[in-house]
């Protein structure tokens, strides 16, 4: 894809004579948004178990959704609303993970691999099945670009930081701090959470529903899942940041910048700037 | 800040045992899993070749809960949640 590319996904959205659908399947996946974002509010300030037990609810409405709704055989995997489903279904997957599989037995860096190991599987699975997803993958863009897109997580995590001024995070031993740590948040955070947002997320919602649900939806989705941040202030910092990466994997038909830059981001935010203490 | 790691979180890691919020989430995610399987499991009987064709997606959400729900088993079985 070139430097001046301004879609995700290689054929146009929907024929004349599939309208109908289309339009099923726009409100469908509106609703589907606007639900897994109210989940993330009554976890965040009402009960966690509402919106947990509202979560449940997504993945097994998705799921159904997706048996009566996807085309069968060949063309399942490629099927607008069965990629929709799968992805969509994703966020609601990995908040209810988050809330399972983290123990005491282990340092809280390593909570971000035990979550984000079994989405990060899926997503995989998601690039090497479907074209689109792939590409943005595979895509290098120009690396100067990348670069340069990618050295943007150190202000922003920075910035990140001043807004939250949060306390070091337990890593244990020194290599775990140096080392290890920064790995696990590169690949487990960044990674994962750019091949979620601005990859998978973006792709399908392209083919449902245009440019505009490409751009809007996954950044609402991100704010939302850091309403629970314990920080407010950084929700519509982390919309910001996510817009703009959405724009950057936009035009340079790459996620490989953005995701180094969110892994850099949250390597200061949560390991590097709480240790210095500015 | 990251998606996966978020207050609550760090509120179910650090309740005591029994937790009436960890239990609650506890089943919420067994029965979940529970759901998605039958669900699977109907669709392939009822429309038999072409929907075990489609049903195989299936795993794409019932894995990752799968891992949730055996994570639980362990954590149960070894008094941490």
């Amino acid at each position: 894809m070139s430097e001046q590319s301004a879609h995700l996904i290689s054929e146009p959205v929907a024929s004349e004579s599939t309208t109908r659908a289309v339009v099923s399947a726009q409100v469908f996946v509106v609703a589907a948004v606007i639900a897994i974002i109210a989940a993330e509010a009554l976890i965040a300030f009402v009960d966690p178990l509402i919106g947990a037990a509202l979560d449940a609810a997504i993945i097994a409405a998705l799921a159904g959704h997706r048996y009566v709704f996807a085309p069968t055989g060949t063309r399942a995997a490629s099927s607008p609303i069965a990629l929709a489903c799968v992805v969509l279904s994703l966020l609601p997957i990995q908040r209810l993970l988050s809330l399972t599989l983290p123990t005491k037995r282990v340092v809280e860096i390593v909570w971000y691999e035990l979550v984000g190991a079994p989405i990060l599987a899926v997503l995989v699975f998601l690039c090497r099945t479907d074209p689109d997803l792939g590409r943005l993958v595979r895509n290098r863009g120009r690396v100067s670009v990348q670069v340069a897109i990618a050295l943007t997580g150190l202000p922003l995590g920075l910035l990140g930081y001043l807004i939250t001024r949060q306390s070091p995070l337990e890593t244990g031993s020194s290599t775990m701090n140096l080392v290890l740590g920064p790995a696990i948040l590169i690949v487990f955070s960044g990674l994962t959470e750019e091949l979620l947002f601005r990859g998978a997320l973006a792709v399908a919602l392209e083919r449902i529903g245009g440019r505009s649900m490409a751009l809007v939806g996954p950044t609402l989705l991100f704010a939302a899942f850091h309403l629970d941040s314990g920080h407010l202030a950084f929700v519509p910092f982390a919309a910001a940041y996510g817009l703009a990466f959405g724009f950057a994997v936009r035009r340079t038909g790459s996620l490989v910048g953005v995701a180094v830059a969110h892994g850099l981001l949250n390597v200061g935010l949560i390991i590097l700037w709480p240790h210095v203490n500015l | 800040m990251t998606t996966a790691v978020t207050e609550t979180t760090r509120k179910i890691v650090e309740s005591p045992f029994g937790d009436g919020l960890s239990r609650g989430i506890d089943w919420i995610v067994i029965c979940l899993v529970i759901v998605l399987l039958v669900e699977h499991e109907v669709v392939r009987f009822a429309a038999r070749n072409e929907a075990w064709k489609r049903s195989r997606m299936t795993w794409l959400y019932a894995g990752p809960l799968l891992i949730g729900a055996a994570s639980i088993l362990v954590q149960r079985l070894s008094n941490l949640r």
